[in-house]
């Protein structure tokens, strides 16, 4: 979501869809308009309950009643790709190319669980070694099951662990430091 | 919880019908994962599971979605090119660098309801403590 984090819609489900998102989608626009934000369509996620949560069953609803209401912004219910292939036919030529690191920092947090971390990596690495056996010795003897258990090691590096360390240790001590401890 | 586990074969139907008419589109990775830790084997094995889905009930995947994750390393990209997926949607958290001189600057304007606010958050709640500071300061997080 441009100029967005993925959370900025979790007010809205406080209601759900409905006229208390007007104020924040007209300041959203307005906000992409007056930084020059050049591409006239962007996306918004949008789920009720938080993270990755269901949909809302007011949407069709409420996106009707909003485009019959306002010229603009139109509001489309969308699948990723149908908006990705969208915005390629229309800007994909034109679209700046850029590379650099995207940086990352929640790493950190995995120090929380070291040693299960350790576990995880090892088994991991087992996992891909069985499979390379498997391939040069017996490949018909092949167990297709091996590919999700490989699934079930990258659950142990899911985005939230180890959160607490990371971030909110970081803002309590700011606090503390701020307050002379 | 994994829906088409435990999903009656009639409700397995209707949504695999829901998915190849486009009412419901399925997405690449199966887990929001830390990038900085995947082995370069794991890059590849994010995939498994759509590919196993395309192949069972002959779909096709073209994106790949992540939410609340503060970056990712570039492998992502051949990862997920390889893999056959063209576009990848990232909702960010904000930055814990910028958090922490957004949280600064509250601190310096308001310390006692910072304080208390912090003090009130039950340790895994994060989330609304981005989303409070995002309304704390207004249109902070442009550009962002």
């Amino acid at each position: 979501m441009a100029g967005k984090v993925y959370s900025w819609f979790h007010s809205w489900t406080l209601g759900r869809a409905g006229d208390n998102i007007k104020s924040d989608l007209f300041a959203y626009i307005s906000s992409l308009v007056s930084s020059g934000y050049p591409y006239d369509m962007v996306q918004l996620r949008y789920t009720v309950n938080g993270d990755y949560g269901p949909v809302d069953s007011n949407l069709p609803d409420f996106v009707k009643s909003w485009n019959e209401k306002y010229l603009s912004p139109k509001l489309i219910i969308s699948t990723t790709s149908e908006m990705f292939t969208t915005f390629e036919k229309k800007y994909g030529s034109t679209l700046p190319s850029y590379s650099s690191d995207f940086t990352l920092y929640r790493e950190d947090g995995a120090l929380s669980t070291a040693t299960e971390l350790a576990l995880t990596r090892k088994a991991s690495k087992r996992l891909i070694q069985t499979e390379i056996l498997y391939s040069m010795t017996s490949p018909e003897k092949y167990d297709h099951k091996h590919l999700m258990k490989h699934g079930k090691t990258s659950f142990f590096s899911m985005s939230t662990r180890g959160v607490h360390g990371t971030v909110f240790q970081t803002l309590i001590r700011l606090l503390q430091l701020n307050n002379g401890k | 919880m994994n829906f088409l586990s435990s999903a009656t074969e009639i409700d397995r139907k209707e949504f695999f019908i829901a998915v190849k008419n486009g009412s419901i589109e399925l997405n690449a990775l199966y887990a929001g994962v830390l990038t900085g830790i995947c082995r370069p084997e794991e890059f590849y094995r994010l995939t498994d599971y759509a590919r196993k889905l395309a192949v069972e009930n002959d779909i096709k995947f073209s994106c790949a979605m992540a939410s609340d994750i503060p970056g990712f390393t570039w492998n992502i990209v051949p990862a997920l090119a390889h893999s056959g997926i063209r576009y990848f949607t990232s909702a960010r958290i904000l930055c814990r660098a910028f958090l922490t001189q957004v949280t600064a600057l509250a601190v310096q304007i308001m310390p006692g309801a910072i304080s208390r606010f912090t003090g009130f958050l039950p340790p895994d709640r994060k989330k609304y403590c981005s989303g409070w500071l995002v309304r704390f300061i207004p249109g902070f997080i442009h550009g962002h």
